[in-house]
């Protein structure tokens, strides 16, 4: 089972901040509203694939990012979110790996200089 | 046992009560009626505005003259002299509106430069949208420039902002490294203003952000404002520096530099916050942005010269510049 998710067509075309009480679109509302349930979906079934598409958006800022896809690191597991997740992105091809930085470094609690 | 009077003595008593309100209340000064009578002129202190009023050029004339503005504008009204000034900048007239917008009941009158070039700016500014005009004002042959504030992240006034800019500038808006750049450096920055301009006031603090576009130079300017603590006066900033002294960074503009290097640690304490001015930052040293500058209370840096020094002054607030290229 896939899942497309293209956030600039499905979600906005202007991502906004961290969390809802912020401003509109944030990456806390895109979570809820098409990540999560979109990962629970195919996390049940066998090869089941979330791909999500960046391109076609305004921009995004740090926050947006590290609350949607962090924030789901946060609720299940890094290696599951990982594992489940296809990240695309034609038009800025380093947010594909500084996305996977903030699913990876999800749970780490303290700062480290 | 009660007395009986007549109606005739009751509105005697009763004019004669109103009148000693009316009485102590002008004598506290506390009565609206002072400051609307008609008998009475409100006087008016003369400014000379600063012949270069650019932050990014002349940041202590600047601060100073922004610190008299508040002071005097408490006592009197202000008379601005423009006259004189050769040079005017969009992150200047983005901190002028951001600072009279957070004083309240300012009033200010004021003339026109000589100088056609900074005339065309301040008309064209959006700064006479924030005070009386008694007469009609000539048009600016310049762009206009376009400016939006709130208290909240607002991710459309961020793209009006960057197709406003890149449609006065080029001509047509097309998406890019810098456009995407400049989106994420302003919603980062609305960011930071709601969740720590406001130091210990319940309230969120309100940003200005402008953009002008330059046809000439083809690039966009870009001005973002907030009239908060600034960077250095935050709650959590305040036990930061204490820390920063044991390890031999003393001064404010050394802060910065850990700041922006991803050194210092959120407000929040949590390890996954705070990567908004480091991704500025990044945003300068790869290029998509262009001559950034920050300014925070007594900190002024310019990125581009990798210049981060203190000031004699202090700017109220936080003000960052940049400018875009196509």
């Amino acid at each position: 089972m896939t899942i497309h998710l293209n956030i600039a067509k499905q979600f906005s075309e202007t991502p906004g901040p961290r969390y809802c009480e912020e401003g509109e679109f944030s990456g806390e509302q895109f979570r809820n509203e098409l990540l999560e349930p979109a990962f629970a979906k195919v996390r049940d079934s066998t090869n089941g694939k979330v791909i999500v598409d960046f391109d076609g958006t305004a921009g995004y800022a740090t926050s947006f990012l590290e609350e949607a896809f962090g924030g789901l690191a946060r609720i299940y597991e890094p290696s599951k979110v990982i594992k489940y997740i296809e990240l695309v992105c034609t038009e800025e091809p380093g947010l594909v790996e500084e996305v996977g930085n903030y699913i990876k470094n999800a749970r780490i609690k303290k700062f480290s200089r | 046992m009660k007395r009986l009077i007549t109606e005739r003595r009751w509105k005697e008593h009763l004019l004669r009560r109103q009148n000693s309100q009316l009485a102590r209340k002008n004598r506290s000064g506390s009565s609206a009626y002072i400051t609307t009578s008609p008998r009475r002129k409100r006087r008016y202190e003369e400014f000379r505005v600063p012949s270069q009023f650019s932050i990014i050029k002349n940041p202590e004339e600047m601060n100073r003259f922004f610190q008299k503005l508040r002071l005097y504008s408490r006592v009197s009204g202000i008379k601005l002299d423009w006259q004189n000034v050769t040079f005017i900048s969009p992150e200047a007239i983005a901190a002028f509106i951001a600072t009279m917008e957070s004083i309240k009941g300012i009033e200010v009158q004021g003339n026109l430069p000589y100088n056609q070039d900074a005339r065309d700016t301040l008309l064209c500014s959006g700064f006479f949208e924030h005070v009386h005009n008694t007469v009609p004002l000539p048009t600016g042959r310049t762009g206009k420039i376009l400016k939006r504030g709130s208290k909240r992240v607002e991710p459309r006034s961020a793209l009006e902002l960057i197709e406003c800019g890149a449609k006065q500038a080029f001509g047509t808006m097309n998406r890019s490294h810098s456009t995407r750049a400049a989106y994420k450096t302003l919603i980062e920055l609305m960011n930071n203003t709601h969740n720590h301009a406001a130091g210990k006031k319940p309230d969120t603090e309100k940003w200005w952000a402008t953009s002008f576009g330059n046809s000439s130079r083809k690039i966009v300017c870009y001005s973002f404002v907030d009239t908060g603590v600034g960077i250095f006066r935050s709650v959590k900033m305040r036990s930061l520096q204490r820390i920063f002294k044991m390890i031999g960074i003393t001064s404010n503009a050394e802060i910065m530099q850990e700041i922006l290097n991803g050194r210092v640690e959120s407000s929040t304490g949590l390890a996954y916050r705070g990567k908004g001015l480091p991704a500025i930052y990044k945003a300068a040293c790869n290029g998509d942005i262009k001559s950034l500058y920050i300014v925070s209370n007594n900190m002024f840096a310019d990125i581009d010269r990798s210049l981060f020094v203190g000031m004699t002054t202090s700017f109220e607030g936080t003000l960052y510049y940049w400018e875009s290229e196509e």
